[in-house]
């Protein structure tokens, strides 16, 4: 879609008259659909355009060295194909010689690289699910646990989709059960006992805010806001109400009250989104 | 470990909740840059160079209507305790360059330069925490030094809490013990205003303002550090050139 | 800190400083607007002239302003124009007046050339001209950067020392050092040229056309552009080298460059072996002879500036190894 001055002079007036170019109010969160797939922990999230799709998996393996009693917990993020941020900004050295378009192995758009390392320290920070909880026999055996995050189409705000995604994902997963007497552990497979689910910890909701010109503030931007923002907020909450995580990076700078106000909406719309997930589970 | 001796009222380096660790700064130490700067905040070190505004090297990479920015984060493989190789274009590595190319893009006044670039090349020698903070604050004193022209001054600085007290600059033991919430914050000087904040662990809604309150003053400190390093360095070369 | 402007203030303002409220002001380079009040974007010194308040520093990348003499370096050879690398915010370009396909025999990528500003574009590039016979390709010499502000825009850029050696100082910081330049019968006095301007495109034409006599012979205009360097003696490129060495010394401790200071440095710098030069005590002790013809110099300037070290700028060595371009 071509974007030119025009769009961005008709996105910023609306706002300063009130008005979002899709309609909704300022803090309005677009039209959420969690969808849960035929196995245990598949999960299809749709926010407004935004589509996100998460699959948790688990195998056996031995603890880290250095934490033989926990449990092992991967986040991976995957933007390829029809999802990539088509206008993200490659990775270039200042003095390489890599053009502005090309892929280099082992380099991302810089974008994809801010949103998948948001999105672990949302799930790490909050302790989402036990790792403890994922040890077998100490310093022997654990589960590793791997959410896979595959971001499927860009209608804006990745990063609130994509944790949606995966906590609906890891609330949704069911592990095989398993059993200790004494010195045998017995794993069951998925015929023999029906599959437990993870102990998680408690449900983390993320808010992007985007804002414009004067600090005008929009929860949840769309694609076109997305575009023509001065800068974004995210603010992630946990079901006890608390901050597990704040990112303002770049953009504009805001003044104090700002971020207070979003933090006051953020709560509210957190318990909105949790009670959402919740009942998409049941 | 104990962290906050609450005998004492120290932390385990000896200071006290509010204190900063020892900055040490200069300018000019690159010759073959536009400008330049080592800075020091007790033991995380950091160099900082900078070239520009100058033409940019490829016509696909530069703006017309302003600067282009360019910013390299390289990690030497001695800067921690255990030697360890670090590519740039690791994601942390990426991470930090991405945080400071965004802070300062909207503090450089761009439009004055169309076509061209700006590289910041930050090289981290130690670090002992605070490390985001120290780059930033080793960038603006770099980006003066070359000159370039900006609106403010940007400070950033690290806090967080042990035991219901509000902490400020954070050393890497403090920074890695689980229970202590770390947020990082930059703000630009003569407004007040926030430019960057990043919180990454759990923290209760009301005890963030406090800490912001607490990590502004300390802004305000390294603010009035990197501006007498300024006017001293810009009054001796007035001083030698006017002769 | 608020420094109300008054005539060329001695006091620094630093980024984001308060330097007036009054809206009767207007923002010159170096300020910007917010609110109706003018604050200062870099570090400098506060200059007001007339209305116009501007801060000015003295470690700035040069930027051209009309009338500057400049050396650079033909970076690019472009379809009409050619590229010049000034050490600015971006390349100067040198307009070809003659014919275009034959642009690389006048000038080449690494040529080093010596001309005016003619104009400044609306993005900050600049236009050149080397219309005049001062102008044009520099050889037998080599080339030096110092920090622009050490370069004071003048009447004259041409220093010839009684050593049989040239400095060409560039307001952009860019100083070319080399055997004296002897202008015989080519001597240009500013009324003819236009007269030049005419006889230069003429020839020109007529060295690619075959057969037309010219005004003068070809061989006098081949030698502008010409790249083969003279035959220069060991004692021309020991001086040349000792100058350069000097210059290096003045910018390392951010002494202005002129013909004083320059020949100052020089006649000091006579008792020494010209690679010794670059030592800091040796440094120390001419700049501080310099000092008993001008006035006292702080000692903590010296020590803080030299003692980062020989850090050679891309000419130093060069210089040390007696290359000449």
């Amino acid at each position: 879609m071509e974007l030119n001055a025009n769009n961005q002079k008709f996105v910023n007036e609306s706002l300063k008259k009130g008005f979002r170019v899709d309609g909704r109010g300022i803090y309005d969160l677009r039209n959420l659909k969690i969808d849960l797939g035929n196995q245990y922990g598949s999960v299809e999230v749709q926010l407004g355009e935004t589509r996100v799709h998460a699959k948790t998996s688990i195998e056996l393996a031995r603890p880290l060295p250095d934490r033989p009693s926990e449990g092992i917990f991967i986040i991976s993020v995957d933007f390829s194909g029809p999802g990539s941020l088509q206008q993200g900004e490659k990775v270039s050295g200042p003095a390489s010689g890599v053009a502005a378009g090309s892929d280099a192995e082992g380099r991302a758009a810089a974008q994809e690289v801010a949103i998948s390392r948001l999105l672990e320290k949302i799930l790490k920070s909050t302790r989402v699910v036990d790792v403890e909880s994922l040890c077998i026999s100490v310093g022997e055996q654990v589960w590793r646990l791997r959410v896979d995050v595959h971001f499927l189409d860009y209608g804006g705000n990745y990063l609130d989709a994509g944790i949606i995604a995966a906590v609906s994902s890891l609330s949704h997963f069911r592990r095989p059960e398993v059993l200790k007497v004494g010195e045998t552990t017995t794993i069951y497979s998925v015929e023999e006992r029906a599959p437990v689910p993870l102990s998680i910890n408690n449900i983390p909701a993320c808010l992007t805010f985007a804002y414009f010109e004067n600090e005008l503030l929009v929860l949840d931007p769309s694609y076109l806001e997305e575009k023509f923002m001065s800068g974004s907020i995210s603010i992630a909450i946990n079901s006890n109400s608390e901050l597990c995580c704040i990112s303002k990076a770049g953009g504009i700078a805001i003044e104090p009250d700002t971020v207070n106000l979003c933090i006051v909406v953020a709560i509210e719309k957190a318990k909105f989104l949790i009670d959402a997930i919740r009942s998409a589970l049941k | 470990m104990l962290i906050f001796s609450e005998y004492l009222g120290l932390r385990i380096d000896g200071r006290r909740a509010n204190e900063l660790r020892k900055i040490t700064c200069k300018t000019n130490v690159i010759d073959y840059t536009d400008g330049s700067a080592y800075f020091e905040q007790g033991n995380t070190k950091i160099l900082v160079g900078i070239l520009g505004p100058r033409e940019a090297k490829q016509r696909s990479a530069s703006q017309t209507t302003q600067v282009t920015l360019n910013v390299e984060f390289l990690v030497s493989p001695f800067s921690s305790v255990e030697r360890k190789k670090r590519s740039k274009y690791d994601r942390r590595s990426v991470e930090i360059a991405t945080s400071i190319k965004q802070t300062f893009e909207h503090v450089i006044i761009g439009q004055l330069f169309p076509r061209s670039q700006i590289d910041i090349f930050i090289h981290l020698l130690q670090q002992d925490g605070g490390v985001l903070e120290a780059c930033i604050n080793a960038t603006c004193l770099a980006l003066i030094d070359a000159g370039i022209p900006m609106t403010d001054y940007v400070c950033a600085i690290n806090a967080g809490y042990v035991d219901d007290s509000p902490m400020l600059d954070l050393n890497m033991v403090e920074e890695a013990s689980f229970d202590t919430p770390n947020i990082t914050i930059a703000v630009l000087i003569r407004s007040g205003k926030i430019c960057l904040l990043q919180l990454e662990s759990t923290l209760a809604v009301d005890l963030l303002a406090p800490v912001l309150e607490l990590a502004k003053t300390g802004c305000k400190y390294i603010h009035s550090v990197l501006d007498s390093t300024i006017k001293e360095s810009t009054q001796s070369m007035i001083n030698s050139v006017t002769l | 800190m608020s420094s109300e402007s008054g005539p060329i203030s001695k006091g620094i303002v630093t980024t984001g400083s308060l330097i007036t409220r009054d809206g009767v002001f207007m923002k010159g380079h170096g300020t910007f607007v917010e609110n109706g009040e003018i604050y200062a974007s870099i570090t400098g010194t506060v200059e007001r002239i007339n209305k116009l308040v501007s801060v000015t520093s003295l470690r700035q990348r040069y930027s051209g302003e009309i009338g500057d003499i400049v050396v650079g370096r033909i970076s690019r050879v472009g379809l009409k124009r050619w590229l010049v690398n000034v050490n600015g915010r971006q390349d100067a370009r040198r307009k070809s007046a003659s014919d275009e396909l034959q642009m690389r025999k006048f000038f080449k990528e690494g040529d080093v050339v010596f001309a005016e500003v003619q104009s400044v574009f609306v993005d900050g590039a600049l236009s050149l001209h080397t219309r005049s016979l001062d102008y044009g390709k520099l050889r037998n010499g080599v080339v030096c950067y110092v920090s622009p502000a050490l370069v004071v825009r003048s009447r004259s850029h041409l220093i010839s020392l009684h050593c049989g050696v040239d400095v060409v100082l560039g307001v952009n910081g860019c100083i070319h050092i080399g055997k004296h330049r002897v202008f015989s019968h080519l001597q240009v006095d500013s009324d003819n040229d236009e007269a030049y301007l005419k006889d230069e495109q003429s020839s020109l034409e007529s060295n690619t056309k075959a057969g037309n006599s010219s005004t003068l012979p070809n061989n006098d205009y081949s030698d502008i552009y010409s790249d083969v360097n003279d035959d220069i003696d060991i004692s021309t490129r020991t001086n040349i080298s000792r100058v350069h060495n000097c210059i290096v010394i003045l910018d390392r401790l951010f002494i202005r460059l002129n013909s004083t200071s320059i020949n100052t440095a020089y006649e000091q710098s006579l008792q020494y072996f010209v690679p010794e030069l670059l030592k800091q005590d040796v440094a120390n002790e001419i700049a501080e002879s310099r000092d008993n013809k001008n006035s006292a110099m702080t000692f903590k300037l010296l020590v803080n500036s030299v003692a980062y070290g020989i850090l050679s700028r891309t000419d130093d060595l060069s210089a040390q190894r007696y290359t000449i371009e």
